[in-house]
């Protein structure tokens, strides 16, 4: 007959606080009960949120879940809508109307929260070195970036963002911005454009990008390591949001009808979560959302833009108490 | 050969079309022309196409919304300049699956 101590390679263990290994079993001596880790309660899923007022892709996001943000981006067929300097702010149910950005950008990088959100680069000849600022109510003008780019990773916030990657063609640049001024510093291991951000200026994280690529780094606000490669066929133009230890990367091309895939990230490695309802690439997210709970919105697929929001909630694990009843 | 999905047309309205309690049973697809693939023969998707009031299509007519669609865009990309067919890709054909 199986033991515990077989199986688990030592016997139930006595401690004084919960340990978070699935299908350990633990006495408790500070509860004076018997417990187990269930891991995952309720799985991960997504919802549908409310729907933006302008369909569009390759805008930029910001903010979180109950507080998200949508700027700039192009609105499909292009080039019969164009380019728009729109901004939407989303309180967890549905969109409204913000201040109008400065200038009209798309495929721009962006980071920050709805009442302090940043964007910054964006497509052009030559590509855009601007930024933006925004309040809650209105966009001022901020610091240049060193490197104008367009399809660069963000994360972070207002008075401490971070800016990597982008074209024109794979690169590998890094700013940070303090509020007033980019500053350069240490480049990525793999240039790489269309890529998604996580994380924070001190603890960031770089996920996948053009190929599709596979390959994910993280930050430590002075340079650049490799981190865990995402699993299946990697991902461009995707969305990202969460901590360094714990990220979401979701839907994103290949073009042209996109994917609707989700993986989630511990630190280490990628495994596959729910599936999104609606393929999509060129989408943004609310960026500084935990991993627990993002946003995900507009995008395109096969060349249709989307303006319908979807909503993550992670999985939720659990300690369960062990009673004769 | 048994179903593996069933159709319908449903306009995605927002919050509360899909609910995570929906979704966690439901395998959705979202495709173009409001169609929505999701199980068949499976009691909890034919209840979320009831509360969407979606209108159940069979493959064949779903197919047909889907390809009008996609035929729209893809005349939409051919008309495009050559600088500005750099900026996508051509949309593609999607076949639904029994």
């Amino acid at each position: 007959m199986a033991t515990y101590k077989g199986i688990q390679g030592f016997a139930i263990q006595n401690v004084t606080s919960d340990p978070t290994t699935v299908g350990q079993v633990w006495y408790n001596s500070s509860n004076t009960v018997f417990k187990f880790y269930t891991g995952v309660t309720s799985s991960a899923s997504w919802a549908s949120g409310g729907n933006m007022g302008t369909a569009r892709y390759i805008m930029g996001g910001a903010g979180t879940q109950t507080a998200g943000l949508a700027f700039g981006g192009v609105g499909l067929p292009f080039p019969s809508v164009g380019v728009v300097n729109i901004t939407e702010e989303y309180n967890g149910t549905a969109w409204t109307g913000g201040g109008n950005m400065g200038t009209a950008m798309y495929s721009l990088g962006g980071c920050g929260l709805q009442t302090a959100g940043l964007a910054f680069g964006g497509n052009g000849t030559p590509d855009r070195n601007a930024t933006e600022e925004y309040d809650g109510s209105s966009w001022t003008n901020g610091g240049n970036l060193n490197n104008g780019r367009n399809s660069l990773g963000g994360c972070g916030t207002q008075t401490a963002g971070l800016a990597f990657g982008g074209g024109p063609g794979e690169g590998a640049k890094t700013e940070e911005y303090d509020g007033t001024n980019w500053t350069n510093s240490s480049d990525m291991s793999d240039g790489r454009n269309a890529l998604s951000g996580a994380g924070t200026q001190t603890a960031g994280l770089a996920i996948a990008g053009n190929g599709p690529r596979t390959a994910c780094e993280e930050y430590n606000g002075s340079s650049w390591t490799t981190g865990g490669a995402l699993s299946g066929g990697g991902n461009e133009y995707a969305a990202g949001f969460g901590t360094q230890t714990a990220a979401v990367t979701a839907l994103g091309q290949p073009p042209p009808a996109g994917q609707n895939t989700t993986l989630t990230y511990d630190g280490s490695s990628w495994s596959t979560s729910a599936n999104a309802s609606t393929p999509r690439g060129r989408l943004a997210s609310g960026v500084s959302s935990p991993g627990s709970a993002g946003v995900v919105f507009g995008g395109d697929n096969n060349n249709t833009a989307k303006n319908s929001t979807e909503e993550f909630t992670g999985a939720i694990l659990a300690t369960k108490t062990i009673t004769t009843s | 050969m048994a179903k593996t999905h069933q159709y319908c047309v449903a306009e995605n309205w927002g919050k509360g079309f899909i609910e995570h309690s929906e979704s966690r049973k439901i395998a959705f697809c979202g495709l173009p022309g409001n169609v929505w693939q999701v199980p068949a023969h499976n009691k909890d998707a034919n209840l979320w196409i009831s509360k969407v009031l979606g209108a159940v299509k069979t493959l064949t007519e779903a197919q047909a919304i889907v390809d009008a669609e996609i035929n729209v865009a893809q005349a939409a990309w051919d008309a495009l300049s050559d600088e500005e067919k750099s900026n996508s890709s051509r949309p593609a054909d999607i076949i639904l699956e029994e």
